[in-house]
């Protein structure tokens, strides 16, 4: 099976880069799975993702009283709130996914989301912020074990 | 002051943003203006790096253009080494360049325009997304836009190392050249976009110039202003997006000035509000002289329709038709309608393609001279690009080793500041009337704005990826008497 890991996010916008950070820390103790890192949104990201069998995505989050460093795994129908059609944003990538998969693109069957909860995204900087930062190895830890069970990590 | 209508977030772009309506007492429009949020500390993250490492810094500004940056970046530090790049570096520069305005103009009409013109802008709103054009332009249009796009940027990624980092842009040069294979492969792929942009024009005029009421919005007094327009343009006075000189027209389409990169700072400055983060440049020549149109005005607009109003034509055979149809159908030059913005998008896109498949029959792009070695002190420079959505500016300083000291961007989005306020509020004002706000006439508010195809918090990519839409209704004592949510 094709995994496929992807760090989303922009590493010079302080919280905004953990995505991207867990995904990096997963590539060094992995060095052989595949490992994608963007700064991009919607359409852009899903053209990336072609071709895997399955897709693990880490990124932020920002949910109304949300604890920064808080973790969530989510799957493909926790997000079909923000599916619908009737959104009038047209470019969030699960929309852009409903229609790669109505053109029978290649796409994962598996999605997995890992959203960590953030504080600051509007500065610019290439450290997170304190709360964020501390849970990086943790989250990396459990991402390793629960989805690469086999690794002798 | 009377109800306050709030929209946050900004739909169907890739950031957020907030429109702020301002109703009086009777229900009518006072005012209106744009809001983005505010990234803060960019200049002081560069200070003290290598200049060179700024092209590959500056594209994480934004993830929607990423290459514009790389591209603006590039050139400066160009001019920071005073190096020119080889002949067959800017051939595959260009190359690359117009790939991406090619590949970002398809995905801005199809998939974020397109809702608004090709489904029609008073459509349920459950019709007026990516599903709802596909629906209407058929399944296989979709489907190639979506190949082509994929094919095109796969030229990109070859010369650029990563499409969305991309690493290409050397002072001097490129890092990587073509080879005979490549290009007869990439040829192949660039002539199959040439056919389709055409075909993009042909949806346009079917779906669109072919139904009145559209073209009744597009030439109506709620979407047009009479401004400056400020865009690239070659020593021809064609549109060009990589390099030339920056033409200023008036709003009756005279000549103002015209100028190098160094000059810039004599010809813009920048306004502040204390309601926005965001700034307001205009032509330091005119002055600021508020949210007004008119030769009176400093406020100019950039992007396509602003380019092709500077130029005086397009630089190949196809795209210089269609350039010359526009003219004719609007009435003369400058068109001063904000909604053939999304027209001037798709000429450019086909003039993109044109470009490619002639610098792609052009032998000589496979030389293996794609590098001048920087040999001066580092000391300042500027670098001007036409990025999907504008003029775009960048400014570095270093000291003689080559470390940064300032930097200074304009970005695109932002020169089109004050205009997309101005606009905002002309639709708002001609369309709410007497308290009376639905989603339909919100949209049309809308799209006042989204015919720029503004990017505003480059970047965020926080999930769910989209939030939802909220209008807050307040009373005249600015308390909130009702939230309508649009998840």
């Amino acid at each position: 099976m094709k995994t496929l890991v992807l760090g989303l996010g922009n590493t010079i916008l302080s919280d905004d880069g953990v995505g991207i950070h867990i995904a990096r820390h997963i590539k060094e103790k992995l060095p052989e799975i595949d490992m994608i890192e963007a700064s991009a949104a919607g359409f852009r990201v899903v053209d990336e993702i072609i071709g895997y069998d399955k897709l693990i995505l880490i990124d932020s989050i920002k949910t109304k009283n949300g604890q920064p460093g808080t973790y969530y795994k989510l799957g493909i129908e926790e997000f079909k709130s923000t599916l619908h059609h009737s959104s009038p944003h047209d470019m969030n990538m699960f929309d852009a996914l409903q229609l790669m998969k109505k053109h029978n693109a290649d796409l994962p069957k598996e999605i997995i989301i890992y959203a960590i909860e953030v504080e600051d995204t509007f500065t610019f900087s290439e450290q997170c912020t304190e709360k964020v930062a501390e849970v990086i190895p943790e989250i990396t830890s459990i991402i390793i074990r629960d989805q690469f069970p086999s690794s002798k990590i | 002051m009377g109800t306050k209508v709030t929209i946050d977030p900004i739909t169907r772009l890739e950031g957020h943003g907030k429109i702020e309506i301002f109703l009086d007492d009777s229900g009518n429009v006072e005012n209106a203006y744009l809001q983005i949020p505010e990234l803060r500390g960019f200049e002081q993250f560069c200070v003290d790096r290598p200049v060179e490492e700024l092209p590959r810094i500056t594209p994480r500004i934004c993830g929607v253009c990423p290459m514009a940056h790389h591209m603006a970046s590039t050139k400066t530090v160009d001019a920071v080494y005073n190096v020119q790049p080889t002949e067959t570096a800017k051939k595959l520069r260009q190359l690359v360049y117009d790939s991406y305005i090619f590949e970002d103009h398809m995905l801005h009409f199809f998939f974020l325009g397109g809702p608004d013109f090709v489904v029609t802008p008073s459509a349920p709103k459950k019709e007026r997304n990516i599903l709802g054009v596909i629906a209407k332009v058929g399944l296989e249009i979709g489907t190639r836009v979506i190949k082509t796009r994929r094919e095109i940027r796969n030229i990109v990624t070859y010369l650029s190392g990563r499409i969305i980092h991309p690493v290409g842009g050397l002072p001097g040069g490129v890092s990587k050249g073509l080879t005979e294979e490549k290009r007869q492969e990439f040829l192949k792929i660039a002539l199959e976009a040439r056919d389709f942009a055409k075909e993009s024009i042909e949806i346009f005029n079917n779906i669109v110039l072919g139904n009145n009421a559209y073209v009744d919005l597009i030439v109506g007094d709620i979407y047009k202003h009479k401004t400056y327009y400020m865009g690239l343009v070659d020593e021809n006075n064609k549109v060009n997006f990589y390099d030339g000189k920056v033409r200023v027209v008036d709003p009756d389409g005279k000549e103002f000035s015209k100028f190098g990169p160094e000059e810039y700072l004599q010809q813009i400055a920048e306004h502040v509000e204390p309601w926005s983060y965001m700034k307001f440049p205009f032509l330091k020549k005119i002055g600021w002289n508020g949210f007004k149109e008119g030769k009176e005005s400093g406020i100019f607009r950039v992007a396509p329709l602003a380019r092709l109003n500077v130029s005086d034509g397009m630089a190949t055979p196809f795209a210089q038709e269609e350039y010359e149809r526009m003219y004719e159908t609007l009435g003369g030059k400058p068109a001063h309608n904000t909604l053939a913005f999304h027209w001037a998008r798709l000429i450019e896109a086909l003039y993109a393609a044109e470009h490619i498949v002639e610098l792609l029959e052009d032998k000589t792009i496979t030389s293996p001279d794609i590098r001048n070695i920087p040999t001066e002190t580092p000391t300042e420079g500027v670098g001007i690009v036409e990025a999907a959505r504008g003029t775009l500016i960048h400014h570095y300083k270093t000291d003689e080793q080559g470390m940064v000291k300032a930097v200074n961007l304009i970005v695109a989005t932002v020169g089109n500041s004050a205009a997309m306020s101005l606009s905002i509020a002309k639709a708002a004002k001609a369309l709410i009337k007497n308290g009376k706000v639905d989603d339909g006439l919100l949209n049309m508010v809308e799209m006042a704005f989204r015919a720029y195809d503004p990017c505003m918090a480059c970047a965020t990519h926080s999930l769910p990826g989209s939030t939802p839409l909220i209008i807050n209704l307040h009373d005249k004592d600015n308390s909130i008497v009702e939230t309508i949510r649009r998840d």
